[in-house]
């Protein structure tokens, strides 16, 4: 189970730093609704990480928490 | 400053008349919390009785988070870094990351043992009174910081409201006086329930003066070869060190910001985790209607003005109203309703900062050296502190009006505050991790963040990474690697019982 935190944790941290722009190079990118494509990558993959968060916030809270029960309803 | 700003006749008596009918409202409701209180206890002054419901916990924890600093100092950046400042997005998300880490299982250790503070948790888990107490002055550091910031902004707004008629000085101390008194009286309930009247301004001020400013503009799209030639190269791509700069700036936030204390008793005082598990799945997306139209704005404000100085690029979005109201002088409003927002905002911000530091020096700082005192005791202590504090950093204020070389050491107070992330982060579910590496790496990392903050003769951030995300790197070694190689298998590793009696 501590594991299985620490790959939840670990995996957040890694969708957090994927929304960096690390693979555009382009000197002149192109233009998304008067956005360059980087700075488009930049805010649909934080829409993605705020998903996921809010997915793993509902779905995983019970691990986060440290219960061995990770489908357990939080208590009330 | 010169030009259309000067022109503009900000608020005019009825905005005026509108701002002082606020201020009053504020006050009422600060009475309403008085009367709501239910025990003269430090739970229920700070924390509210633990028993804040979905609506109140969002709103408080959105108005919170997001302070004057959003409508101004972020378009500002924005205006400067252009599309860079997108980071800010992301970093306001990742709070929230930060919260699935460690708020699901500090919430439920706070109810089992009764946390008032952060400080309270430090305690219980390690035993060690340095540590706790060093944890608490980076906390109380940063919010001194963050209150004294706010006022600046207030004082300058009221300055520039009153068209001179109220100086900044009189501005600090008024606003000052108005926040200290619904917070003497009602504790965390006033200053929640006047945050969810601050956060439904903010809310819907941000939104409807992004639309007014994107109809009048065209938007982004519109206006990007204006931008282009105001700014050659505005669209490039990061450079290598741009894209470490980003990644650094991410970590800072995602461990400074979270360990903000107002944000840790909002977790504290979630009526149960359903209620606070709700609030930090809608909290996720604020910062897209919030942060990402307000850097859309400065950007957009890049295009049109062109060469503003570093304060004249944080009134980004007043020039943008300036221009709109100029053309459509009935739409006046927008610029009362912009201005209302940036008050509500930045007043909901110190309000619960000050409550957060009258509950640290309280309970961590005051407590600790008089166990016998009574809870009633405590209060009256907790409430002489909010006041001592606000009137030395009103003073502070009005002093450091002009000043920037102080500003220096101050801006680096998330630098200080992220040094605490390991003791929180990893104690809540690192049973291993020992008291003394957790200590020596928040000293060490507290020490290196200063260290290359303060000396001119090092880079700001040196290979592009800040000093306090140094500091942390640093700090996270020692607690990690000292841990692991410390044998003490026979230690008791279980929560101690509460030693702040």
């Amino acid at each position: 189970m501590q594991r299985k935190r620490l790959y939840l944790f670990a995996g957040s941290l890694a969708l957090l730093f994927l929304t960096v722009p690390w693979f555009f190079t382009e000197e002149e990118p192109s233009l998304i609704l008067g956005y360059p494509v980087w700075a488009a990558w930049a805010i649909g993959s934080s829409l993605v990480y705020a998903c996921a968060i809010a997915f793993f916030l509902g779905k995983y809270w019970n691990l986060a928490a440290g219960s061995d029960d990770e489908t357990e309803d939080p208590a009330p | 400053m010169n030009d259309n700003l000067d022109q503009l006749d900000f608020l005019g008596r009825d905005g005026v008349i509108f701002l002082g009918g606020y201020l009053v409202l504020l006050l009422f409701i600060g009475v309403l919390g008085h009367r709501a209180k239910k025990a003269a206890t430090l739970e229920d002054f700070y924390l509210g009785g633990r028993n804040m419901g979905f609506i109140v916990l969002l709103l408080t924890l959105y108005a919170t988070q997001y302070s004057g600093n959003t409508l101004l100092g972020f378009v500002g950046k924005a205006y400067r870094g252009d599309f860079h400042f997108l980071v800010s997005v992301t970093f306001m998300m990742s709070i929230i990351g930060a919260y699935l880490v460690y708020a699901p299982a500090l919430f439920r250790r706070s109810r089992k043992n009764g946390y008032i503070t952060t400080g309270d948790f430090i305690q219980d888990r390690f035993g060690y009174r340095p540590l706790t107490v060093w944890a608490s002055l980076l906390g109380v550091i940063a919010l001194a910081n963050y209150i004294l910031t706010n006022l600046k902004v207030l004082g300058f707004l009221v300055e520039r409201i009153s068209g001179g008629e109220i100086s900044f000085a009189a501005g600090v101390v008024i606003l000052a006086i108005v926040i200290i008194l619904y917070e003497l009286l009602g504790g965390l309930r006033a200053v929640a329930w006047t945050d969810v009247l601050q956060g439904v301004i903010l809310l819907f001020g941000i939104l409807i003066i992004f639309i007014a400013l994107q109809q009048h503009t065209g938007g982004l799209a519109a206006q990007a070869a204006s931008l282009e030639q105001n700014k050659p190269g505005v669209f490039a791509t990061p450079t290598g060190t741009e894209k470490i700069t980003w990644a650094s700036t991410l970590l800072l936030i995602f461990a400074g910001i979270s360990m903000y204390p107002h944000a840790v008793q909002r977790i504290y005082a979630a009526r149960n985790e359903k209620t606070l598990r709700r609030s930090l799945q809608i909290m996720v997306f604020f910062p897209l209607i919030t942060t990402f139209l307000m850097v859309s704005l400065g950007i957009l404000g890049a295009a049109k003005f062109a060469d503003l100085t570093q304060e004249q690029s944080e009134t980004v979005t007043l020039r943008l109203l300036a221009d709109l109201v100029r053309e459509s002088p009935g739409l006046r409003w927008l610029v009362i309703l912009f201005i209302s927002a940036i008050v509500a905002g930045t007043m909901s911000t110190i309000d619960s900062s000050m409550l957060a530091i009258s509950s640290k020096v309280t309970r961590d700082l005051f407590q600790p050296f008089f166990p016998g005192a009574s809870e009633k005791a405590l209060g009256l202590a907790g409430k002489g502190t909010s006041l001592a504090l606000m009137s030395v950093i009103v003073y502070l204020t009005i002093l450091l009006k002009d000043s920037k070389t102080i500003w220096r050491l101050i801006e680096i107070k998330l630098e200080l505050l992220c040094q605490v992330a390991p003791a929180v982060m990893l104690g809540v579910h690192w049973k291993r991790m020992k008291t003394g590496p957790v200590f020596a790496g928040m000293v060490a990392g507290t020490l290196l963040a200063v260290l290359i903050s303060a000396l001119e003769s090092i880079p700001a951030k040196p290979l592009g990474i800040h000093g306090g995300v140094w500091g942390l790197l640093l700090n996270l070694l020692i607690v990690v690697v000292g841990s692991i190689l410390m044998k003490d298998p026979t230690e008791d590793t279980s929560p101690r019982q509460s030693s702040t009696a």
